[in-house]
C-alpha cells in the first residue's frame, strides 16, 4: 500500500539525482535542468504532505509559487545563457571565469 | 487502491529511469527529451495525490513553457552532441559520495518514522478551495509573484536582445 513514505523517498532520490547532475555537468544549460529536477522534488514534497498530513489545499498554492519561480528563473538563466555565448563562443561554466570578455 | 499502487511504481520508475538519463546522457537533447519524461511523471503523481489543477498547470508551464526554453537554449547555443560529462574523476567522486550520502540518509530517516496512509485515496480538493486560498490567505504573495513576472519578462527580453550593433 503507497503512503506518504513512499512519495517522499521518491522525491529524495528526485533531489539527489539533480544535486549529482548539478555538480558533474559542465554545461550550463544542463545545470539548469538539474535544479528544475530539484525544484520538482521540492514541490512534490509539499503537495504529498499537504495531501496526507493536512489535507488541506496550501501545499498546493505553495506549489503553485514554486512553478512560477521556476518558471522565470529558466527564463533569465536562459538569457544570460544566450549573452554569454555571445561573448565566450561556449557555454562551459569552467571556463567563464570573467565578467568580461 | 490496487490500480492506485500500481500506477505509483510504474511512475515512480519511469522518473527516476528518466532522472538518471537527464543527468547521465552525453547527448543534450536527449537529457532534455528524458526531462520532459520526468516533468510529465511529476504531472501524473500531482494526479495521483488528488491536484488536478496542479498537474495540468505543470504540464503547461513545465512542459510546454521551461522545456521549450531549454531546447531553444541548447539549439542555439549550438552544442548538442557529445557534450562533456565533467571528466574530472575528483568531482565525479565527490558529486556520487555527497549525492549518494545524502539519499541514503533521507530515505533512512524517511522509513524510519512509521508509514502514513489515507482511507479513501481518490479524493481531490476542490478547485474553490485553492481559489480561495489564493486570493484570500495568500493574496501578498500572488500579488507580489505577478510583479515578477512581469519584471522577469522585460528583464529577459532586455537580456537577450542584441544591443551590440
Amino acid at each position: 500500500m503507497v503512503g506518504l513514505n513512499h512519495f517522499l523517498v521518491l522525491s529524495a532520490v528526485l533531489f539527489c539525482l539533480g544535486l549529482f547532475g548539478v555538480i558533474t555537468r559542465k554545461n550550463a544549460i544542463t545545470v539548469l535542468m538539474g535544479l528544475e529536477m530539484i525544484l520538482n522534488a521540492a514541490s512534490l514534497n509539499f503537495v504529498a504532505i499537504s495531501r496526507y498530513v493536512t489535507n488541506a489545499a496550501d501545499g498546493q498554492v505553495v506549489s503553485l509559487f514554486i512553478i512560477v519561480l521556476a518558471a522565470s528563473e529558466a527564463a533569465i538563466a536562459l538569457a544570460i545563457v544566450l549573452n554569454l555565448y555571445k561573448n565566450f563562443y561556449n557555454v562551459n561554466i569552467d571556463e567563464i571565469n570573467t565578467l568580461k570578455e | 487502491m490496487e490500480l492506485f499502487d500500481l500506477f505509483f511504481y510504474i511512475f515512480a520508475a519511469i522518473i527516476v529511469v528518466a532522472g538518471a538519463v537527464t543527468v547521465l546522457n552525453k547527448n543534450l537533447i536527449y537529457s532534455a527529451f528524458a526531462l520532459l519524461i520526468l516533468l510529465s511523471g511529476v504531472a501524473v503523481m500531482f494526479f495521483l495525490l488528488g491536484a488536478e489543477f496542479l498537474a495540468m498547470v505543470q504540464i503547461l508551464i513545465y512542459v510546454g513553457g521551461i522545456m521549450i526554453l531549454v531546447v531553444f537554449g541548447i539549439m542555439l547555443t549550438g552544442q548538442i552532441k557529445s557534450v562533456p560529462v565533467r571528466e574530472n574523476f575528483l568531482y565525479l567522486l565527490i558529486a556520487s559520495v555527497v549525492s549518494g550520502l545524502l539519499c541514503g540518509l533521507l530515505v533512512t530517516g524517511i522509513t524510519s518514522r512509521p508509514a502514513q496512509f489515507l482511507t479513501s485515496v481518490v479524493e481531490s480538493t476542490s478547485l474553490r478551495s485553492l481559489g480561495n486560498l489564493l486570493i484570500g490567505k495568500y493574496y501578498l504573495i500572488f500579488g507580489i509573484l505577478g510583479v515578477l513576472l512581469l519584471v522577469i519578462l522585460i528583464a529577459a527580453a532586455g537580456m537577450a536582445r542584441n544591443n551590440r550593433e
